[in-house]
């Protein structure tokens, strides 16, 4: 009689992760590049029970893990600023970060740091680091759809646009960043990625069906309770067989 | 001993197998391509009652309950849009054939990823088979033709956990791949709910009789032969 009580708590844990993990992206529904979150769930091992010659199955519940990203891109939103860049299609920018390691990100909302480099929000370098030269503004910067950088005629580098083999099991480290791991392969550059200036891809969270699930996992969380509950009562009413 | 006792025991371990796999049910209620158990329960043999001075056949009386062996009812169940590339659906009977360290393994939930290697994988890693047993490429745009992924028949399929099921391959069934859905778990939550409820309370019955019965055994221990005055 345990198990059923288990498998219901089981179940209930892992609409909790669900709902965890809505409320993540709902926070996030205006965090530019950011990806929604997916959920799998998975039912557990199952025993054999053979009491008395019955052949029953029962159960040990189920479980949620995180799978990764919902794969639709976020739509663009132009803001004009000269160093806004979103990548239609898939891919990445790659940036340094101070302590040297390297990451991934689809937030384009770059600036210029102390050193005329152009940096990402948390002042991670774009790579290949590019440096604008004294007297060329930002304003007058020009970024092709192949990631050239120009200003006033002069070349002053190309933004790599990278994609790894199995972008859903890139590690997540914080600020829309990323770092590759083994599972998801090596990032190496992206042929016909397009980078577009002055527009950055917005969050691709949709407020429908975030809701949606979420009123979804409420009530599975609460049909799982109540089956806590049946489970309970009848260990009560076992409990009160008596001589 | 009072053979009711033990009848309406019997009754009671039986609810109680079904509870736990109700309970388990009720908690897949979100697992894609989950399917949902069935326990038929069935008297154990009758035995004949006779008179104990004539001799006589008094009849037949059935000696308890108890769960039969459980079934795992494959029907399909209803699809949901995702629009994620690598989620699909079999419309119609039939499995994916992933392979597991453990051997070929099947399954109806069709959330699938890509590898560092680039091939199609279940979430678990596992590759995801094509209808010659191969593994299956994935295309540089992320996506993968629903046509090149295996539907395989399945006899005597039996759930094993992490949505994989046993069974004998018996070649390739003609149902159609679905890229961008989901079949969604076959519990009926509702009908789950109601089926734990009736569950309890015969659960419950089968309580009240023991406690019936030893109430008339207590009668028949303390009262028969005793003489009291009134």
């Amino acid at each position: 009689m345990l198990d059923g009580l288990y498998a219901a708590a089981a179940g209930m844990n892992a609409q909790q992760l669900q709902l965890d993990n809505v409320a993540n992206n709902l926070a996030n529904i205006s965090t530019t590049g950011y990806h929604a979150q997916r959920t799998a769930f998975t039912d557990l091992l199952y025993n054999q029970i053979n009491e008395a010659g019955t052949d029953t199955t029962d159960g040990a519940g189920a479980a949620a893990r995180d799978i990764g990203d919902v794969e639709v891109e976020g739509s663009l939103q132009r803001t004009e600023a000269p160093l806004d860049l979103a990548i239609e299609g898939q891919g990445f920018f790659e940036l340094q970060r101070a302590n040297g390691s390297t990451v991934l990100t689809r937030d384009g909302s770059f600036q210029l740091d102390s050193k005329r480099q152009i940096v990402s929000a948390d002042g991670s370098v774009l790579q290949p680091p590019i440096t604008l030269p004294a007297g060329v503004s930002a304003e007058q910067v020009k970024i092709a759809s192949n990631g050239a950088v120009t200003a006033e005629g002069r070349t002053l580098g190309t933004i790599a646009v990278v994609d790894v083999p199995a972008p859903n099991a890139l590690l997540a480290a914080g600020n829309g960043q990323f770092t590759v791991t083994q599972a998801s392969g090596a990032a190496t550059p992206v042929a016909g990625a397009s980078v577009i200036q002055g527009a950055l891809e917005g969050s691709n969270v949709d407020m429908g069906s975030e809701m949606a699930t979420m009123i979804d996992t409420q009530r599975s969380y609460q049909m799982g309770s109540s089956a806590v509950k049946i489970e309970g009562e009848m260990m009560s009413i076992a409990n009160q067989l008596r001589a | 001993m009072d053979l009711g006792l033990f009848i309406a025991a019997s009754g009671m371990v039986a609810e109680q197998a079904r509870q736990d796999q109700l309970a388990n049910d009720l908690a897949n209620g979100s697992t894609p391509g989950y399917k949902a158990d069935e326990s038929s329960q069935h008297s154990f043999g009758q035995i004949l009652l006779s008179n104990t001075a004539s001799g006589a056949p008094v009849g037949a009386i059935t000696i308890g309950v108890e769960s039969g062996k459980s079934y795992t009812d494959l029907a399909a169940a209803p699809m949901h849009e995702t629009g994620e590339p690598l989620d699909f659906a079999i419309e119609g009977e039939g499995f994916f054939a992933v392979k597991t360290t453990q051997g070929v393994r099947y399954t109806r939930d069709g959330q699938f990823a890509v590898s560092a290697g680039g091939l199609l994988t279940d979430s678990f890693g596992n590759d995801v088979l094509s209808p010659t047993g191969a593994p299956i490429k994935v295309n540089s745009d992320g996506t993968v033709d629903p046509t090149a992924i295996g539907v395989s028949k399945v006899g005597g399929a039996v759930k094993q956990g992490e949505n994989l099921f046993t069974g004998t391959p018996e070649g390739q069934a003609s149902a159609t791949v679905r890229s961008g859905s989901l079949e969604e778990s076959g519990v009926n939550l509702v009908e789950t709910m109601v089926e734990m409820m009736a569950s309890l309370r015969s659960f419950q019955s089968g309580q009240q009789a023991i406690q019936a019965i030893n109430e008339t055994l207590q009668a028949a221990a303390t009262q028969v032969g005793s003489v009291t005055v009134s």
